[in-house]
């Protein structure tokens, strides 16, 4: 099938790309490291308050921070080799485990924040762009021009403002409720309320976005040779809409998430800071907090894998919604 | 005659939006019979396109049209959405000019053709299939049960408009409506397409509106062709008698501004009758014909070949990437005189030219001029050389850069080359405007503020000012209306007498090649395949694809 | 965190398909001389100019309106706004002063979106009119590279980078500066290739003019609409990214800016939302303004015409 061969040829493409990168990313990353200020052992020693040369020194040693620079970046590449980056001193465990514990928790808030903006976006965009300059599109177009300038993390804060201290209605905070132990539909209910505030604050943005570029397909696409064609046959009105226009707006729309993808990451980072959502942001700012570098460096690297990977599945949506689209 | 299918009476169109303003039909009126072929004729912007539209209400809501527009005993400018959906498709079929872009990109043909009968029926998936099926062999679409898979950009620009013309018969509809439906298209392509076109009216019983520019088109496809300039409706007359006894001034400038294959007209021997509309305070229009006389102290009007030539270029190839497009050719123009080089589109016409005028550099071979070569020479010589050739392209909207005013457009090039002097600038600016017909206030406008032929007049200034011996015109007036068409050819004819130049003329049309040219070279896939002086080529051409042309043009 | 300009990035891309010269020019929007005297009489730009330079205003006169360090304890702590005239923004935890807090807040995150996105674009718009104008080799490296540039989440870099250099105004400036490059260097490059390919250039060259002839007189004027465009956008952009970056606390620890702002109002949330909601919305009321102005100047440089889209 030509189908199935685009998709895996798609795929290699994305996983070719993917090794220049992410030797790029390492490479700066580890000579950034050599930049900061202070290492791990000088952390460990201010943390227990106690810092002789003597335990320094041990310390440097037993985590090879004694080593000549090359040396060290050839064994932070070998450890590579072997999915290791590293150990975090603080959690006492390897930095990849550590990540993947918290990966799922950023894959979640980031999917649920994508299709909340898909399909927020696609509504608002419609209905303004069927009627531009009626007063559906006006309110519409001044709301999404605001969340278009709002910052995420901000008006995050003024949803637990409103929604959790005001009205009572959902969680401030976390990932889940500690120390019940739910099951079934009271489990999803649970980590949707907790999943509501984070996702709508990480997209409210896109929405505007995706409103914004919705409207615009849709005003296009008014004038379009084909659309111009399809009401020719006699189309109705809705199925014209349906059938061609936002079908075709689709396309597009698939292309911009992709390339939206490396910006709801960082923007889920921020999120989940003010939202304490157990992922790979949380992580970032402790290590950020307790200067644990190696972590940072870690979920640089596994952020960059995380946007590869989310980018060819979006190529192959892509190259699914629209037959024109060649694999590159 | 027997009633009328279709009654149009004093249509009017108002456009009303941001983009566009004004009345683009004023008053139109004609009637089609059923199965009754009649053409719109006219020069872009006339309102034909408008009208066509307006028939079947596909014009944007902010438009505003008034009379009547009866189809079969209904006044289609009175009916609703959803009586109107029962027409558009099912009653009346539209053919538009770009195939390219009037299918949905995303969906298969085969989809796109069933969801008429989608719409318009209750037939079930296997009917409609069928159907299709047999749509598709009807416009003669090869390998139907392979291609109803096919996205449209899988299929070629012919077959697409077939696929939108199987579209538009589905219903089997009692008026066809086709809009330019040929001008996208190659020539050989655009016969096979007005021939399905026919012969589809003829076992349907169609009616058919064909929508077009080009005269003998319309003379050949129509049984009745109605002549429209400034949204009225200047004549109307039975096609046969179209070239012989059309009455109105305008269709007759429009006759003979055009040229024909088989007039025996050459730029040596007479210039094109240009027509001039002028709008009288009442709004009334009335044309003037004028035919230039050619220029009285005319230089050596038949140049010999075997004078010492201007340009040799020997055994040039041209390569993008592994494709060679031009392939070991070799040519000679003589000074004074005008080469034309036709060919297909694809053939490589317009890569040699761009090679000629040093924006591509071969791959192999040399180009000489003056004896001496340009490609090896050094930097200051080749710039000299380079000078001396010049090129008018084809697309008046899209080469002259709109941020530049007229004056700073051609007095830049001066400054660059060398001439310090702004009063001394100025004065060859204006020097350049009057030899190309151009007002010299021109010099202090925008190139938006013209039209697409006083643009062509300023990418001839262009061409000029630096006094070159040799213009490549590429395509310089196939984007141009025939009543263009005649100045800028004559104006071209003038500037080579008074000048001396030589030019390379490059086109895709036989017969203005056959009109403007002393010699004729026929290119195909990258070489030159025949080459002759003009009459003599078309008399009694020797290779396959001369007479290919040669046919397509007929 | 945002990629501010890539809507507009691919608004104005699709503004200025194929033959948008033309269409500019066509509808009487090509003229130069004119264009200032456009601009200014569009409504969103003037919002947006009006509201942008009241704060520039307030910025500037910061020392004047409110003197001193407004770092210091300036009074009573947690006053609500308006509880004492002469804290009419209140004070936070520590009794400082939110009004100061927030018009030297302004002077920070000013400089800071105005000289990354200056920084950004100079280096943004050398390497994409090279990759553009020149093509070849020397175009396929440059796009592998931005495209690299693009697969990096671009604040989580940011976060890396300040973190690891230490946060400091240059650190944060060069590290906004240094992710976001690339967004109007991918800009410049398309439409350096499309304009490179237009026929004016082509006649451009066949009279003779050098490449930095055709590139200042012939293509960079007409380049010019979407790159301020896109250049009032990425100066939301940064301004973002710099609240973001403070109120994670990698701004700078000596500079009050609104980031940090809300960073510390954030502890006494539950009580005192006014610290967070007050330094918010100036950073709302500026990136709005720029956006509207990006809006503006997208109406009036890159008037949309019609079916312009083809999609692939």
């Amino acid at each position: 099938m030509t189908q199935s061969r685009r998709i895996f040829r798609s795929l290699l493409r994305n996983f070719l790309q993917a090794i220049p990168t992410i030797f790029i990313i390492v490479t700066l990353g580890f000579f950034m490291l050599q930049l900061a200020p202070g290492d791990a052992a000088d952390f460990m020693a201010a943390e227990a308050g106690s810092a002789t040369a003597e335990t320094m020194a041990q310390l440097r040693s037993a985590f090879g921070l004694d080593l000549p620079l090359l040396s060290q970046l050839g064994s932070y590449y070998a450890g590579l080799a072997n999915f290791s980056l590293g150990h975090s001193l603080r959690y006492g465990m390897p930095v990849s485990e550590l990540i993947m514990q918290r990966l799922p928790g950023t894959i979640t808030l980031m999917a649920a924040a994508i299709v909340l903006a898909v399909s927020l976006g696609l509504l608002a965009g419609t209905v303004m762009g069927m009627r531009p300059g009626r007063w559906p599109d006006r309110i519409l177009s001044v709301l999404s021009l605001l969340f278009y300038s709002v910052p995420a993390f901000w008006i995050g804060l003024m949803l637990i403002v409103f929604f959790s201290i005001r009205l009572g209605w959902l969680p401030t905070g976390g990932g889940y409720t500690l120390g019940a132990k739910l099951s079934g539909l009271d489990w999803f209910v649970d980590r949707a309320r907790h999943l509501a505030l984070p996702a709508l604050s990480l997209a409210l943005y896109y929405v505007a976005i995706y409103a914004r570029l919705v409207r615009a397909s849709v005003i296009e696409a008014k004038s379009q040779d084909h659309v111009r064609t399809a009401i020719a046959k006699g189309m109705g009105r809705y199925r014209l809409i349906r059938v061609h226009i936002l079908r075709s707006a689709l396309g597009p729309i698939t292309a911009m998430v992709g390339m939206h993808v490396a910006g709801i990451l960082g923007g889920a980072v921020v999120i989940e800071t003010v939202f304490s959502w157990p992922g790979m942001g949380r992580l970032a700012y402790e290590a950020i907090l307790s200067r644990e570098y190696t972590v940072l460096l870690g979920i640089l690297i596994v952020s960059a894998l995380l946007v590869i990977a989310m980018n060819a599945i979006f190529d192959i949506v892509q190259s699914l919604l629209d037959p024109r689209v060649a694999v590159r | 005659m027997s009633a009328p299918l279709l009654s149009v009476r004093d249509l009017t169109v108002d456009y009303a939006s941001v983009r566009r303003q004004g009345r683009a039909v004023d008053g139109v009126s004609f009637d089609i019979a059923p199965g009754e072929a009649v053409a719109l004729v006219g020069e872009s912007g006339c309102g034909k396109s408008t009208t066509a539209l307006a028939l079947l209400r596909l014009l944007p809501d902010s438009t505003r049209i008034g009379g009547s527009i009866v189809f079969d005993g209904q006044n289609i400018n009175g009916l609703d959405e959803k009586a109107l959906r029962q027409l558009r498709g099912r009653r009346i079929g539209m053919v538009f000019q770009e195939p390219m872009t009037s299918l949905n990109p995303v969906q298969r043909i085969g989809h796109q053709i069933a969801e008429v009968l989608r719409v318009h029926t209750n037939l079930g998936s296997c009917a409609r299939r069928a159907r299709v099926l047999e749509l598709l062999h009807q416009v003669a679409i090869p390998d139907p049960t392979r291609n109803i898979r096919a996205f449209p950009h899988e299929l070629s620009g012919g077959q697409r408009q077939r696929v939108v013309i199987a579209m538009a018969i589905a219903m089997n509809p009692d008026l066809l409506i086709a809009d330019e439906p040929t001008t996208a298209l190659d020539s050989a392509i655009q016969a096979q397409i007005l021939e399905l076109l026919d012969r589809l009216r003829r076992e349907l019983g169609m009616a058919l509106l064909l929508i077009s520019h080009d005269l003998p088109l319309v003379e050949q496809w129509s049984d009745r062709v109605i002549v429209v300039h400034h949204g009225q409706v200047m004549e109307e007359l039975p096609s046969q008698q179209l070239f012989a006894q059309s009455q109105h001034a305008y269709t007759r400038g429009l006759i003979n501004a055009s040229v024909r294959l088989h007039d025996d007209l050459h730029y040596t021997n007479g210039r094109l009758v240009e027509v001039a509309a002028n709008v009288d305070p009442s709004g009334d229009h009335s044309f003037t014909l004028t035919r230039p006389p050619l220029p009285a102290s005319a230089p050596a009007l038949t140049p010999s070949p075997c004078d010492t030539s201007l340009l040799s270029v020997s055994n040039i190839s041209v390569q993008y990437g592994e494709r060679r497009v031009v392939d070991d050719l070799s040519l000679r123009l003589g000074r004074g005189e005008t080469l034309g080089l036709v060919g297909e589109s694809g053939c490589g016409k317009s890569t040699l030219s761009r090679t000629i005028v040093g924006l591509l550099r071969p791959s192999a071979g040399s180009i000489r001029l003056n004896g001496q070569d340009i490609l090896n020479s050094d930097a200051a010589a080749r710039r000299a050389l380079r000078r001396r050739v010049q090129m008018v392209f084809q697309d008046p909207y899209a080469s002259l850069n709109p941020r530049h005013r007229i004056g700073e457009l051609l007095g830049n090039i001066l400054a660059f080359h060398g001439e310090r002097d702004p009063i001394q600038r100025q004065g060859e600016v204006f020097k350049v405007l009057d030899q190309v017909g151009l007002p010299r206030s021109a010099a202090y406008r925008w190139p938006h503020e013209f039209s697409g032929g006083q643009r062509q007049r300023i990418g001839i200034a262009r061409a000029l000012i630096l006094q070159p011996e040799l213009i490549l015109l590429d395509e310089p007036v196939s984007a141009l209306d025939v009543s263009v068409q005649a100045q800028i050819l004559n104006l071209l004819a003038d500037l080579k007498a008074t000048h001396g130049l030589s030019y390379i003329f490059i086109s895709h049309d036989l017969a203005i090649v056959r009109y403007f040219s002393d010699r004729v070279a026929v290119m195909h896939a990258g070489r030159i395949v025949e080459e002759n002086d003009a009459r003599t080529l078309l008399l009694a051409p020797t290779h396959a694809q001369t007479r290919r042309l040669i046919e397509a043009a007929h | 965190m945002s990629h501010n300009p890539d809507i507009n990035d691919e608004l104005a891309r699709r503004a200025l398909g194929p033959g948008a010269a033309v269409a500019n020019a066509a509808a009487g929007n090509a003229e130069p001389s004119s264009s200032v005297r456009r601009v200014l009489l569009n409504p969103l730009v003037v919002v947006g100019l009006t509201i942008l330079s009241a704060i520039g205003a307030l910025a500037l006169l910061a020392p004047l309106l409110t003197p001193g360090d407004p770092l210091s304890i300036a009074g009573p702590a947690r006053l609500w706004p308006g509880e004492i005239a002469a804290f009419p923004l209140g004070t936070d935890a520590l009794g400082r002063n939110v009004l100061a807090g927030v018009l030297h807040g302004a002077r920070a995150s000013i400089f800071v979106g105005l000289s990354a996105t200056l920084l950004g674009v100079v280096i943004g718009i050398l390497i994409g009119a090279v990759a553009g104008y020149f093509g070849g080799w020397v175009d396929d490296l440059i796009v592998r590279f931005i495209e690299i540039f693009q697969t990096i989440p671009s604040f989580v870099l940011l976060v890396v980078l300040v973190a690891f250099s230490g946060p400091s105004l240059l650190t944060v400036i060069l590290g906004i500066a240094l992710v976001s490059w690339d967004v109007i260097a991918r800009l410049t490059r398309s439409e350096f290739r499309r304009l490179s390919a237009q026929d004016f250039v082509s006649a451009a060259r066949v009279v003779g003019y050098d490449h930095s002839h055709i590139i200042r007189h012939e293509i960079l004027p007409n380049a010019a609409p979407a790159l301020i465009v896109t250049g009032s956008i990425m100066v939301a952009s940064a301004l973002l990214m710099e609240a973001a970056l403070s109120f994670m606390g990698l701004g700078d620890p000596n500079l009050v800016s609104w980031g940090s702002m809300i960073g510390s109002g954030r502890e006494l949330l539950r009580t005192h939302w006014y610290l967070t909601a007050i330094p918010g919305g100036f950073i709302v009321v500026s990136v709005l303004a720029l956006n509207l102005l990006g809006d503006g100047l997208n109406d009036v440089l890159n008037p949309r015409h019609g079916a312009a889209g083809q999609i692939s």
